[in-house]
C-alpha cells in the first residue's frame, strides 16, 4: 500500500522540481492558501486546511494563548494544557482525564501533534474530521463534561478573556477583517478558529528516525535499526496501520483525499462475553454507526512520539509500550477476571493482522528502542508551543 | 409527502388558469377560493397540569409513585407542520420569516422539510441556566396556511431537524460540498434556529455525534446522585461524512405528532414532561449517562421513546401510554 502510493506521488514531485519556484518539492496543487510557516521539513506534504479556516500565524498565536488559559473553562480550573502537556507530546500521562465537574472522560488524552494530517479526529469517531469540529467536543460538551462551559456560563467565560490586555491586540490580529471580533457574536466562532489553528500548526517531523530517513545514518541505535526491521516485518505486522510519514494509516494531505473510508481496527483487547463487546462507553466506531461489525474498532495513532503518551489504547488500560508489544505477540488480550472478562484474542472483529507471534526480550527491548527514536525532543521543548503566559523555561531538557 | 405537495400545487395551477388572481406570494397554494390564513399556534411546557417553571420542583415524577423533580430544559425543534382536512388531505403551514422573509434565530421559513421551528419552553423569567430572563424564549409557531375555508380534523408535525440539515455544520459558516466536483452544496449553510443553536454553548447541538439534538428535556433530580436526568433525542446508527453530505442515520428519532379535533383560533399545544418521564424511575441510571441521550444501549430510554413513538431495542409499541403532545384550549 505505502510503495504503491510512494510511486503514484513521486512523478509528480518530478513534475515539480522542474519550477523553480516550488518551495516544498510536493504537488500541493497551488493550494497554500496563506504563507504560514509550517515549521517543518521540505518534504512533508501540506496538510489539508478548510477554505473557511485558512491559518494565519496570528490565528496560531492567538490560538496558543488561549490553549493556555485556564479561563477559558467554568471554573478557571482548566485549560487545554491540563489534558495536552507538552512534555508529553500534549498527552496528560493519566489513564483517562478528569473534567472541571469531577466526571472522568472515558478515554485516554490523545497527543495532538500533527492532527492537522489525521483523517479523523479522536479515538473512534469516524464523524469529526475538522479540528473545528472537534475543539466544540471539550469546551462545550456535557458527556463528559471536560471544560465545562454551557450557556449558564458562557458569557462570564468570555468576559474574563475580554478583561485581558493580551486578547485586545491578539483577536485585532487574528481576525482583521471583523470590526469586534472578541465582542460580537461571532466571538465563540473567533475562539474555535484560533484554537484550531494553533492545534493544525503543531507539527512533529524531527525525531532521530527523521534524521535517519534523512540519511544520517548513525541518528538510530544498533538495536533502533534492529528493531525498525522488526516493526517492519510480515512477522509483526505494525506497519500496516502505522505506516508512512505519519507513522498511521490515518492520514490525507493536500495531494489527495482518499477515497477509501477512514482506517479503524479492532485489535483484540476486549471479548466481554464471549460476544465481542467492549465495555460501555468505549465501542469504538460503534458508538456512532450502531454495526456490530465497528464493535471496538478504534483510529491507527500515529506513533510519533508514543514512548512520551503512556498509558496506552483508547482506555489507557496498557502502562507501557513492552505491554502493548506484548498484546499484540499474544494477537489480543486476553482478560482472565473483573467485569470486563473475555478472550479478546478471540474477538470477531479483530483485525488479520493482529496475529500472534513469538518474541523475544532482546527483540521486545529492540522494537521499544525504535519506538523511542521516533521522540520529537525539539518538539516538545519548542517555545513556539509553549505557554506563552509564563517565562520561558531557562534549561534546556534535551538529552 | 410528496405526492400532497404537487397534488396542491396542480390545484392552485388550475384556479390560476381559470382567471384567478391570487396575489399571495406564498409557496402554501393560497389562492381565492383558500386564501392563506395567518396561523400562530402557541405552545406550553407542563409536568403533569402544572406549568414548567425553570427551578421549580414538582413531586410524583417517573414511575412508581415518582421522585421529586425541578424544571430544568424544554427545548425543541419542529418542522413539516401541516393540517389535515376531513377528507385526508395535508395542507402545509408556510413558516414566517421576518419582514423580509429571511431566517430569524426561531424560525426558518418554508414549509414540509424546509419550515423548520426552534420552541424555547424555559419560561422568561428564569432562563433555568442562570437568574437572568431567557432571550431566547420562544412558544409559538408563525405562519400561514390555506384553510380559510377548509374543514380541519387534525394537525400534524415532526420533532426534530429533518435528515436534509442534521449534518449541516452548525458553527454557521462552512457549505456542505460535493465529494466529486468540491463545489459548495446550495442550502447548506446554517441559518435561523439551525445556526443559532450551534454558536457557542447553544445546547441544541450534538457536536461528538455531527447532529442536532432534536429536543433536551431535562429535570433535577435533588436525591438522585447524577443530579440531572437527560432525554436529548437526536439521531442514531449514523455512517458518512458530514461535510460531504454523505452521513446517513438508521434511526431518525424524529417523532411524528398527530392531534386530532385541532382547531387553531382555539387550540394551543402542550408538551407534558410528567408524561414522557412517566416509565422512568428518574433516580436511577440504568446505563449510559443519566437520562437518556438516545444511546442503543441505554436502558433508560425504552420508556422514553415508547412515549414519543420511536422504535427502539425492546420497547414495546403497543402499551397505552400517557400523552407526552396534547392540545390545550387558549383563554
Amino acid at each position: 500500500m505505502n510503495r504503491l502510493f510512494l510511486a503514484l506521488v513521486l512523478p509528480a514531485s518530478l513534475l515539480l522540481s522542474g519550477c523553480p519556484d516550488s518551495s516544498t518539492g510536493i504537488d500541493d496543487q497551488g493550494a497554500s492558501v496563506s504563507d504560514f510557516d509550517w515549521h517543518m521539513p521540505d518534504w512533508v506534504p501540506l496538510p489539508v486546511e478548510p477554505d473557511y479556516n485558512p491559518i494565519t500565524e496570528a490565528k496560531f498565536q492567538l490560538g496558543r494563548y488561549l490553549f493556555y488559559d485556564t479561563d477559558l473553562s467554568s471554573d478557571g480550573s482548566m485549560s487545554c494544557e491540563s489534558c495536552h502537556q507538552q512534555d508529553k507530546a500534549f498527552t496528560d500521562g493519566v489513564a483517562r482525564p478528569t473534567g472541571v465537574t469531577g466526571m472522568i472522560h472515558p478515554r485516554n488524552s490523545q497527543s495532538i501533534a500533527n492532527a492537522a494530517w489525521v483523517r479523523t479526529l479522536t479515538w473512534g469517531n469516524p464523524t469529526l474530521t475538522d479540528i473545528e469540529q472537534q475543539i466544540v467536543i471539550p469546551l462545550f460538551g456535557i458527556d463528559p463534561v471536560e471544560m465545562g462551559v454551557n450557556e449558564a456560563n458562557q458569557d462570564l467565560v468570555l468576559s474574563r478573556l475580554q478583561r485581558k490586555t493580551e486578547y485586545q491586540t491578539l483577536f485585532a490580529e487574528a481576525f482583521p477583517d471583523q470590526s469586534d471580533p472578541m465582542y460580537d457574536e461571532q466571538a465563540w466562532q473567533n475562539i474555535i478558529h484560533a484554537l484550531a489553528s494553533f492545534v493544525r500548526g503543531m507539527t512533529s517531523f524531527g525525531s532521530n528516525y527523521d534524521l535517519y530517513t534523512a540519511g544520517q545514518s548513525d541518528a538510530l541505535s544498533t538495536s533502533a535499526k534492529r528493531g525498525m526491521n522488526l516493526f517492519n516485518s510480515e512477522k509483526l505486522e505494525c506497519f500496516h496501520c502505522h505506516e508512512g510519514y505519519t507513522l498511521t494509516a490515518s492520514v490525507r494531505d493536500r495531494r489527495r483525499t482518499p477515497n477509501i473510508p477512514a482506517p479503524f481496527f479492532n485489535t483484540g483487547l476486549y471479548n466481554i462475553d464471549g460476544i465481542s463487546a467492549y465495555p460501555e462507553p468505549n465501542t469504538g466506531k460503534h458508538e456512532l454507526t450502531g454495526k456490530t461489525s465497528d464493535m471496538g474498532l478504534f483510529r491507527p495513532q500515529s506513533l510519533r512520539n508514543i514512548a512520551l503518551t503512556a498509558p496506552y489504547n483508547h482506555d489507557g488500560s496498557t502502562a507501557t509500550l513492552r505491554e502493548v508489544i506484548l498484546n499484540y505477540a499474544a494477537g489480543g488480550r486476553n482478560i482472565t477476571s473483573g467485569p470486563n472478562t473475555g478472550d479478546g484474542r478471540m474477538n470477531i472483529n479483530k483485525d488479520p493482522f493482529i496475529v500472534s507471534f513469538t518474541i523475544t526480550e532482546q527483540e521486545i527491548e529492540d522494537v521499544v528502542a525504535f519506538l523511542e527514536s521516533l521522540t520529537d525532543y525539539e518538539f516538545i521543548n519548542n517555545p513556539r508551543y509553549a505557554n506563552p503566559w509564563q517565562p520561558p523555561k531557562d534549561q534546556d531538557l534535551t538529552p | 409527502m410528496r405526492a400532497t405537495f404537487l397534488a396542491i400545487a396542480g390545484i392552485s395551477m388550475v384556479v390560476s388558469g381559470c382567471g384567478g388572481s391570487s396575489s399571495s406570494s406564498s409557496t402554501g397554494g393560497g389562492d381565492d377560493i383558500n386564501p392563506d390564513v395567518s396561523i400562530s399556534i402557541p405552545f406550553n411546557a407542563t409536568l403533569g397540569n402544572d406549568a414548567f417553571e425553570c427551578g421549580k420542583e414538582y413531586p410524583g415524577i417517573g414511575s412508581n409513585g415518582g421522585n421529586i423533580a425541578v424544571a430544568h430544559d424544554a427545548r425543541l425543534f419542529i418542522h413539516n407542520v401541516r393540517f389535515v382536512t376531513n377528507d385526508d388531505r395535508e395542507i402545509p403551514m408556510v413558516l414566517d420569516g421576518d419582514d423580509n422573509g429571511e431566517a430569524t434565530a426561531q424560525q426558518k421559513p418554508g414549509e414540509g422539510i424546509e419550515g423548520i421551528a426552534l420552541l424555547d419552553l424555559r419560561d422568561k423569567g428564569e432562563g433555568c441556566t442562570s437568574d437572568d430572563a431567557n432571550p431566547d424564549y420562544n412558544d409559538s409557531v408563525t405562519g400561514t396556511a390555506a384553510i380559510a375555508n377548509e374543514n380541519i380534523k387534525a394537525l400534524r408535525f415532526s420533532v426534530g431537524v429533518p435528515a436534509k440539515y442534521n449534518h449541516i455544520d452548525a458553527q454557521g459558516n462552512q457549505p456542505q460540498l460535493d465529494r466529486e466536483t468540491g463545489e459548495p452544496i446550495a442550502g447548506t449553510v446554517a441559518e435561523g434556529p439551525l445556526a443559532a443553536s450551534g454558536m457557542g454553548a447553544g445546547g441544541m447541538h450534538w457536536s461528538w455525534a455531527m447532529g442536532y439534538v432534536h429536543a433536551r428535556i431535562e429535570v433535577e433530580v435533588p436525591s438522585a446522585d447524577a443530579g440531572i436526568f437527560y432525554v436529548h433525542l437526536g439521531s442514531t446508527e449514523c455512517d458518512g461524512e458530514a461535510s460531504y453530505a454523505e452521513r446517513v442515520c438508521a434511526n431518525g428519532n424524529r417523532p411524528e405528532v398527530e392531534l386530532n379535533d385541532f382547531n387553531p383560533e382555539l387550540h394551543g399545544i402542550n408538551v407534558n414532561l410528567a408524561a414522557l418521564l412517566s416509565g422512568n424511575d428518574i433516580t436511577v441510571n440504568q446505563g449510559g449517562p443519566a437520562g437518556c441521550m438516545s444511546g442503543l444501549t441505554d436502558l433508560d430510554c425504552i420508556g422514553i421513546f415508547e412515549r414519543l413513538e420511536l422504535p427502539f431495542p425492546d420497547a414495546d409499541m403497543t402499551g397505552d401510554y400517557p400523552a407526552v403532545f396534547s392540545t390545550f384550549e387558549l383563554q
